[in-house]
């Protein structure tokens, strides 16, 4: 008698398995397995490198950008409700109040003028400035003191509290504003979470498909994929979650706001998984693939409309049109299934009655999307196929002539004009991002045509925003067929450039469209752009090549799921430091927008190196490339020593010699420095770290370690020649006299009869020591593995002049070619010590006795 | 042509494969046999250069497989066991793709496509997108981007997987043409008939390591005479399993 047939698994039990499935694939991911070897396969192929300390860095970033966010958001709310509450009476903050109301009435005026300024020097726009300044003359005038009234609210918040929120009279006073920005969220993480970001909805998952092969019901599967937004959904946690967790925690929720924030986020998300699982099985039912590819793609579009609109509100500072827009709205316009949390913030019965409703909804949605989905797949699920179909017949004849790129260019176009998804995050998205910037603030136009650095800033801006949407996922847009690319007898950094080409031309495009539009609307400032819009276009140029460096070494091409091939976190690290750019648009001096050049084309240099050495690596799932000194540990070690000077200069400042402060300051980040570049190093690997810097002398090394000395003191004294002659033509040259006296002077003045000891301290002995093992040590020695000893000592001789004053840089490059070359020369770090130290001595004997 | 010696890849504890020494001359034709997870993707995919050796090492042609793997694609044709292409280009485009990256004009292209086309019958199919195209037709489709640029060794994983048996065939009588022009053949196979048919020389891997080499009567004559393939294969892979019905 054969087994009776099992029973197959209820609705709960299934959820409860997929459920439990989507969370050991989570843990798998982060979680490191007990005994772990290294070089033992994880569960994905991610590599652990040390770029993931700079990933989490730039996630907790985000999220704390999320919190404060929020947290400004409802500071400005409150503070336009507490206006609106009162509007007879101007409200001005507590310092501004006590700058008035402190102080006898005669006075009082010229406080006053001061207030003024205060209150209208941070806001850049003018018109708004001007009314501002209007506005407080005028209470002043006819009203006095009586005009005015304080805030309750702190003027700048810090942290989400109790303080800052506003509920005076009306309990609705701030849920209005903020329902219209719960609403916004809510439809960009639905849209979002339906439309994807790689996933592909005209085709149906292979694990979906696998899982409709096991003998359980439709139902289960699709509740148990509508679930699944609870980990899928990208905006819930670092989005969502902060957002009604600074919410609540301002309307006085307490402990409570964390375990109601996380409720909420996780009902949104709910809503938006149930969404999915109707859209993707209804879209696929009865549109063809095609068309369901263009609903994805426009899907898309619509939620970074949704984002940005959201964004914009809350970094706005005029949230006063949030309350005009949602003051004459009936009640039951806040009932509005996404925006059903905010009224826990209200309290009392009016939450209990939300909370009730909301967890009512979201089962009664969750019902209609899984029934409906089901009822539509009796017929079976689609599969296989995509987007692109074509007739099938007889070849046509091949056209003639030359295409104008071919090879992977070719292909990258392909992808970008045929794939409906792709080409509305290349040519749609950027569109509606900045669209939308020039509606929420009709004056921006104006700002942006105010000067000629703001033109040639605003064009970089939407170049950089292509090239994180397009350069940056370069690499994860192959997808599955990269195989194809490991096939060609060319380097894979080769191809990737190739597939660059296509990035910039797009960047340059949309460059090309702000500047037309901004000199169409003010030709005079055509002429004087020029120069920043050279800037720019080589600035595109590099963040290019950035954007594809640091793209490409934070894909997983191996990663199954194709959101999580790039992790956002590289995207949002390409997008900080491209703003950074920006600052050589707007510097003053040719050398700071020169400095800042030279330093992006060595990042850009440095990832290009990563690249070169990570990607023969990529397929493989645990080996790694030899550890070796880069120039990325260079930039980190250089940039590391000079922002530590500054936070131990501002550690020890007192009232001691300025001289001791800045020696105390420079060896402690010097040791600082060195010592956790030799630990990283060695961590990481590096065979016999010493010797790979310099600190140690090569024992096969062909000159004797006096005749190694000697060369860096010959080295120094000829650099120290040079800086007489250079400080002679300085001196006797009006011209170079004049310019020198206008930068700032880098040596100290010296009183007759005493000697500095700490500036000799510093320049003679610590400078040295510290600099020459960041920039010869570490940069020369990343630079030398990839270019020849000339382009090397150029090179690491440029940085190191850049770094210095404008006046000091010539002799300043003379001294580190020739320690440069000397290094080259002995392999020995005390060769170049000794050239600076001799170098720094001269200069700062000469400076002393003339 | 080809020369491994002492090939090993680890993943901490595991071994994919270990201790590999294999040789195989131009113009030989030589399978790579075993059972699921014996490591033959593991050692042909560090032929091709995509994965690093954790010890000993292989040469095609002289050229060391991963340190001059881009030199080393000039002389190689790889076929995938499920190949992937791009959802946005049609057949032709990607053999134009193909082509192209190994430096051939499109006359080239053509000239060299269209035989391969109309022997492996791809030719009404090229026009239309390669996603939509059955796991068979994309294995053809890649098996002609291996030989466009004229490969003195081809590897070849699974070559037979998702082709009908009229394919097979014309599979099989392509790869013999390449062999009597000089072309090296690497492959892995489970088409045991397949592989007694056409190869000269095998390989049978079993736990990453090399059971059994040589040829057909070679491993007869170690075995026992008169086995079949498939007899010699249980006894050398899976000794300890029964052989079951032939």
């Amino acid at each position: 008698m054969s087994e009776p047939r099992p029973h197959a698994p209820s609705t709960w039990r299934v959820i409860w398995l997929i459920g439990k499935l989507s969370w050991m694939r989570l843990t798998n991911r982060w979680v490191r397995r007990r005994g772990a070897k290294p070089g033992e396969r994880g569960a994905t192929a991610r590599k652990p490198t040390a770029g993931r300390l700079v990933i989490v860095f730039a996630s907790v970033l985000f999220a704390l950008q999320a919190v404060a966010g929020s947290t400004v958001l409802i500071q400005r709310l409150a503070v336009t409700a507490e206006q609106r509450a009162e509007p007879e009476r101007v409200v001005l903050n507590e310092s501004s109040w006590w700058l008035i109301a402190g102080v006898p009435e005669a006075e009082r005026e010229q406080r006053f003028e001061q207030l003024v300024r205060n209150e209208t020097l941070p806001i850049i726009d003018t018109t708004e400035s001007e009314q501002r300044r209007l506005l407080l003359w005028r209470t002043f005038r006819a009203r006095g003191l009586d005009g005015f009234r304080e805030s309750r609210l702190p003027a700048v918040p810090l942290w989400p509290s109790r303080q800052i929120w506003y509920s005076d009279g009306d309990p609705l006073a701030l849920l209005r504003p903020l329902a219209l920005v719960a609403l916004l969220l809510a439809l960009a993480q639905s849209l979002q979470h339906v439309a994807g970001s790689d996933d592909d909805l005209s085709r149906v998952s292979a694990s979906l498909e696998w899982l409709f092969t096991f003998p359980v019901p439709g139902r289960a599967l699709f509740l148990a994929r509508a679930c699944s937004a609870l980990f899928t959904g990208q905006l819930v946690w670092p989005l969502l979650f902060p957002f009604y967790a600074v919410a609540f925690v301002c309307s006085g929720c307490g402990l409570a706001s964390v375990p109601l924030a996380v409720g909420a986020a996780a009902y949104q998300a709910l809503l938006s998984g149930g969404l999915r699982v109707l859209l993707e099985t209804a879209l696929r039912r009865y549109l063809s693939l095609l068309w369901v590819a263009r609903v994805q793609a426009a899907l898309l579009s619509l939620s970074v409309v949704a984002m940005l609109g959201s964004i914009a509100t809350a970094y706005s500072r005029h949230v006063g049109w949030t309350f005009d827009w949602t003051l004459h709205l009936p009640i039951w316009a806040f009932l509005l299934p996404p925006v059903l949390p905010l009224w826990l913030t209200v309290g009392g019965p009016c939450a209990a009655a939300a909370a009730a409703g909301a967890l009512a909804f979201a089962a009664l949605w969750l019902a209609l999307c899984v029934w409906t989905a089901e009822r539509m797949v009796r017929a079976g699920i689609t599969s296989g196929g995509g987007p692109q179909s074509a007739r099938r017949g007889a070849l046509e004849p091949e056209a003639r002539g030359h295409r104008l790129w071919g090879g992977v260019a070719y292909k990258e176009l392909c992808a970008i004009f045929r794939d409906a998804r792709l080409r509305a995050q290349t040519f749609v998205t950027p569109v509606l991002v900045f669209g939308m910037q020039f509606w929420l603030n009709p004056q921006l136009l104006g700002d942006i045509t105010g000067g000629p650095r703001h033109v040639a800033t605003a064009a970089f801006a939407v170049a950089s925003f292509t090239l994180a949407t397009g350069a940056c996922t370069s690499l994860a847009m192959e997808g599955a067929s990269l195989w194809m690319l490991y096939t060609a007898p060319q380097r894979l950094e080769s191809l990737l450039f190739q597939k660059l080409r296509v990035w910039i031309c797009v960047a340059y495009l949309f460059a090309g469209v702000v500047l037309a539009l901004a000199w169409w609307r003010a030709p005079h400032l055509i002429l004087p752009s020029l120069p920043y819009v050279a800037l720019t276009l080589l600035g595109i140029f590099l963040y290019a090549v950035i954007a594809l460096g640091i793209g490409s070494l934070g894909t997983d091409p191996l990663e199954p799921e194709p959101r999580r091939r790039v992790s956002v976190g590289s995207v949002y690290l390409f997008m900080l430091l491209s703003s950074l750019f920006a600052y050589s648009i707007y510097a003053p001096s040719l050398w700071t927008k020169l400095v800042q050049l030279v330093l992006s084309a060595l990042l850009a240099f440095a990832l290009w190196q990563k690249l070169r050495d990570h990607l023969p690596y990529l397929l493989d799932p645990t080996e790694a490339p030899p550890p070796q000194i880069g120039v990325s540990d260079g930039i980190i070690a250089a940039l590391g020593f000079f922002v530590l000077q500054g936070v131990f200069a501002f550690w020890f400042n007192d009232s001691g010699p300025e001289g001791r402060t800045l020696l105390l300051a420079f060896v402690s980040a010097g040791v600082c420095v060195t010592s956790f570049a030799l630990f990283a190093l060695y961590r990481s690997g590096v065979p016999r770290v010493l010797r790979a810097v310099g600190l140690v002398r090569a024992s096969e090394a062909r000159q004797g370690r006096w005749l190694q000395l000697g060369l860096g003191l010959g080295a120094g004294l000829g650099a120290g020649a040079v800086a007489l002659a250079y400080g002679l033509l300085l001196h006797r040259v009006s011209w170079l006299r004049d310019w020198a006296e206008r930068e700032s002077t880098v040596l100290p003045d010296f009183d007759s009869g005493s000697v500095p000891g700490w500036f000799v301290a510093l320049g003679v002995f610590a400078a040295p020591l510290f600099e020459e093992f960041i920039f010869r040590g570490i940069l020369y020695r990343g630079l030398r593995r990839s270019v020849d000893a000339r382009r090397a000592v150029l090179a690491s001789a440029l940085v190191f002049a850049l770094v210095h004053p404008v006046v000091a840089a010539p002799p300043v490059f003379v001294m580190a070619l020739l320690a440069a070359a000397a290094y080259e020369r002995t392999g020995w770090l005390v060769t170049p010590i000794a050239a600076h130290m001799s170098y720094n001595a001269i200069v700062l004997g000469s400076a002393y006795l003339f | 042509m080809l020369v491994i010696e002492g090939l090993g890849k680890r993943y901490g504890d595991f071994s994919a494969v270990r201790d590999v020494n294999l040789e195989v001359g131009e113009g030989e034709m030589f399978a790579l046999l075993g059972p699921n997870g014996a490591g033959k993707t593991t050692t042909l995919r560090i032929l091709m250069g995509f994965l690093r050796a954790t010890a000993g090492r292989a040469r095609i042609a002289g050229l060391d497989c991963f340190e001059q793997r881009v030199e080393l694609k000039h002389l190689v044709g790889y076929l995938p066991d499920d190949p992937s292409f791009y959802d946005y280009l049609r057949g032709r485009e990607i053999i134009e793709f193909s082509g192209s990256m190994h430096g051939l004009s499109r006359e080239q292209i053509q000239a060299r496509s269209r035989p391969l086309v109309e022997r492996l019958e791809l030719g009404e199919a090229l026009n239309d997108y390669a996603v939509n195209y059955s796991r068979g037709m994309k294995k053809k489709l890649a098996l002609v981007c291996a030989l466009l640029h004229e490969p003195r060794l081809l590897i070849l994983d699974e070559p037979s997987s998702g082709l009908d048996p009229l394919a097979t065939r014309g599979l099989n009588a392509l790869l013999l043409e390449c062999q009597q022009r000089g072309t090296t053949i690497l492959l892995s196979s489970h088409l045991l008939d397949q592989v007694e048919r056409l190869c000269g020389r095998m390989a049978i891997l079993a736990h990453g390591s090399i059971a059994a080499v040589g040829t057909l009567e070679e491993l007869r004559r170690e075995r026992g005479a008169n086995q079949s393939l498939e007899e010699i294969f249980f006894a050398v892979a899976a000794p300890e399993r029964p052989a079951g019905p032939s």
